[in-house]
C-alpha cells in the first residue's frame, strides 16, 4: 500500500499530485451534488485537501474515504455555522434565464433539474451522504466507516434512503 | 414464505454478498415474485437517483443536446428521460436531411486520463458546437456515433462492470494488456447511457449491437449483467458463471 506525503521527496509531492489529480474530480462532484452550490463545493474540496497535507500517514485508500467524510463534515459545518449558509445542505435554487420566454425543451430540463435537486433536499444529510458516496463507488464497509454505522445496516440505509429519494422525486414529497 | 430484508437485496443489487449470503438470496428471487418485485423497485429507485444526479451535474449540456439532437457535447453525460413530442419532431428533421448531409471524420473515442475523468462519457461523433444549430442538427444527426466508450482505471485492483441490457446486445470480453478497464459500444449500443466512477462503469439501455469489455490482466474485473454475475477475470483467466456463445483463453462471447 502506498502511503503519500508532502515531505521534500519531490517523489512523495508527485504523489499526492497524483492523488489530488485522482480525487479532486470525484470530491467535486460528491460536494456540488450534496450542495447544490458550485462555488460551495470548490471552497470546501479545497479546504478538504488542504488538510489532507496535514495527513501524511494516510495511504491513497485511506485518503479518499478521509477526504469524503471530512468533506461532508465541513459542509454540515459550515450549514451549522451560520443559518444562511445552511442552504449548503438545503435548498439549492436552479438558476433558470429569465430575460426571455423559455423554449419548451430548455424549461423542461429545467424543471426536471429542479425537481431532482428538490428531492436530494427533502432527504435528511445523512441519506444524501449515503446516497451520494454510494454513487461515487463506495463500498458498503466504507460508507459505514464515514456516517458510524455498522456495515451490516448499510444495506436498510441505502434501501430506504433510496425509496424515499423516489418518492420525493415522483411526489414531491418524503413518504 | 419469509421474504428477504430490503437491506439484504440492496447488497444484492449493489454487488455487495458473495457466496453462501448471494446464492441464498438469488435462490430465493428465483421462487419469490414479492422480493423480485421489491428487487425490481429498489433498482428502479437507483436508476432513478443515477439519471437525476447526472441531470444535476451538466444540465446545460443536456439542453444543449436536446435542442440540436445530436451531437453531445464531449463529455456530456447521456439521458434517456426526454419528452417524446419534441425529441420526435427534432428526429422527423434530422431523417429528413440526413441523406445529405455530410458525415464527418470517422469515429474515434477520447479516451479519460486520469481516471477520475472517467465519469465523463466519450462519443465517437466528433463535436460541431461552432455550428449555428440550423446546421448542426442535419450534419450531425447524420454523424450519429458509431462507437462510444469509457475507459478508467481500477480502484484497489478491482474494477466492476456493471450492464443493463437486451438479449441483442452482442458482448465480447477480453483480457487486455492495458492498465485501464474500457467499455466500448458500437452500433446501436453506442446509445446506451455510460455512467463511470472509480472501479466501476455502468452501461444502461445498450438493446442492441456490439459492446467490448476490455478487463486488465493485472486487475480482478466483475462483469455483472442484469443484476447477475456473468464473468470474472483475475490473473488473467477468465471464470464463467452463464452461459457465453463462445469462448477462448482470453476473451468470451456472449448475449445478455
Amino acid at each position: 500500500m502506498r502511503a503519500f506525503t508532502l515531505s521534500e521527496s519531490d517523489s512523495r509531492t508527485g504523489s499526492f499530485s497524483s492523488v489530488y489529480r485522482t480525487l479532486h474530480p470525484s470530491l467535486l462532484r460528491y460536494l456540488e451534488r450534496l450542495t447544490g452550490e458550485k462555488d460551495a463545493a470548490e471552497d470546501v474540496a479545497q479546504e478538504a485537501f488542504m488538510r489532507l497535507l496535514q495527513r501524511p500517514e494516510l495511504t491513497d485508500e485511506a485518503a479518499r474515504l478521509w477526504l469524503f467524510t471530512v468533506a461532508t463534515n465541513l459542509v454540515r459545518d459550515r450549514g451549522r455555522a451560520a443559518t444562511r449558509q445552511s442552504r449548503l445542505l438545503k435548498t439549492s435554487p436552479v438558476p433558470i434565464p429569465t430575460s426571455e420566454p423559455l423554449p419548451d425543451a430548455v424549461a423542461e430540463r429545467a424543471d426536471e433539474v429542479a425537481r431532482v435537486r428538490r428531492a436530494l433536499d427533502l432527504l435528511s444529510e445523512r441519506d444524501r451522504q449515503i446516497l451520494l458516496m454510494r454513487q461515487e463507488g463506495f463500498r458498503y464497509g466504507e460508507i459505514a466507516q464515514s456516517v458510524d454505522v455498522s456495515a451490516s445496516s448499510v444495506g436498510t440505509l441505502i434501501a430506504r434512503a433510496l425509496k424515499r429519494f423516489a418518492s420525493a422525486y415522483r411526489t414531491g414529497e418524503v413518504s | 414464505m419469509n421474504h428477504m430484508d430490503e437491506g439484504l437485496l440492496q447488497a444484492y443489487a449493489d454487488e455487495e454478498l458473495a457466496g453462501h449470503a448471494r446464492t441464498t438470496v438469488e435462490g430465493h428471487l428465483g421462487t419469490c415474485l414479492s422480493c423480485h418485485a421489491e428487487l425490481d423497485e429498489l433498482r428502479s429507485a437507483s436508476e432513478e437517483l443515477t439519471r437525476g444526479l447526472l441531470l444535476l451535474s451538466d444540465p446545460q449540456a443536456e439542453i444543449d443536446q436536446y435542442a440540436v439532437g445530436w451531437p453531445r457535447r464531449p463529455g456530456a453525460k447521456r439521458l434517456t428521460r426526454m419528452a417524446a413530442l419534441p425529441r420526435a419532431a427534432v428526429l422527423v428533421l434530422a431523417l429528413g436531411t440526413a441523406a445529405a448531409a455530410m458525415i464527418p471524420g470517422s469515429p474515434v473515442y477520447r479516451l479519460i486520463n486520469p481516471a477520475p475523468r472517467a465519469a465523463q462519457v466519450e462519443s465517437a461523433a466528433p463535436p460541431s458546437a461552432a455550428q449555428p444549430i440550423a446546421t448542426s442538427t442535419a450534419a450531425a444527426a447524420a454523424a450519429a456515433p458509431a462507437e462510444a466508450g469509457v475507459s478508467i482505471e481500477p480502484l484497489n485492483g478491482e474494477v466492476r462492470v456493471v450492464l443493463r441490457a437486451g438479449s441483442e446486445l452482442r458482448v465480447r470480453a477480453s483480457i487486455a494488456s492495458s492498465p485501464r478497464a474500457g467499455v466500448f459500444a458500437t452500433g446501436a449500443a453506442a446509445q446506451a447511457r455510460f455512467d463511470a466512477s472509480p472501479g466501476r462503469i455502468e452501461v444502461t439501455g445498450a438493446e442492441s449491437g456490439d459492446l467490448r469489455i476490455e478487463m486488465p490482466r493485472g486487475a480482478v474485473t466483475t462483469v455483472m449483467v442484469n443484476g447477475r454475475d456473468y464473468l470474472r477475470s483475475t490473473d488473467g483467466e477468465i471464470q464463467l458463471f452463464a452461459p457465453a456463445d463462445s469462448r477462448a483463453d482470453a476473451e468470451v462471447t456472449f448475449h445478455p
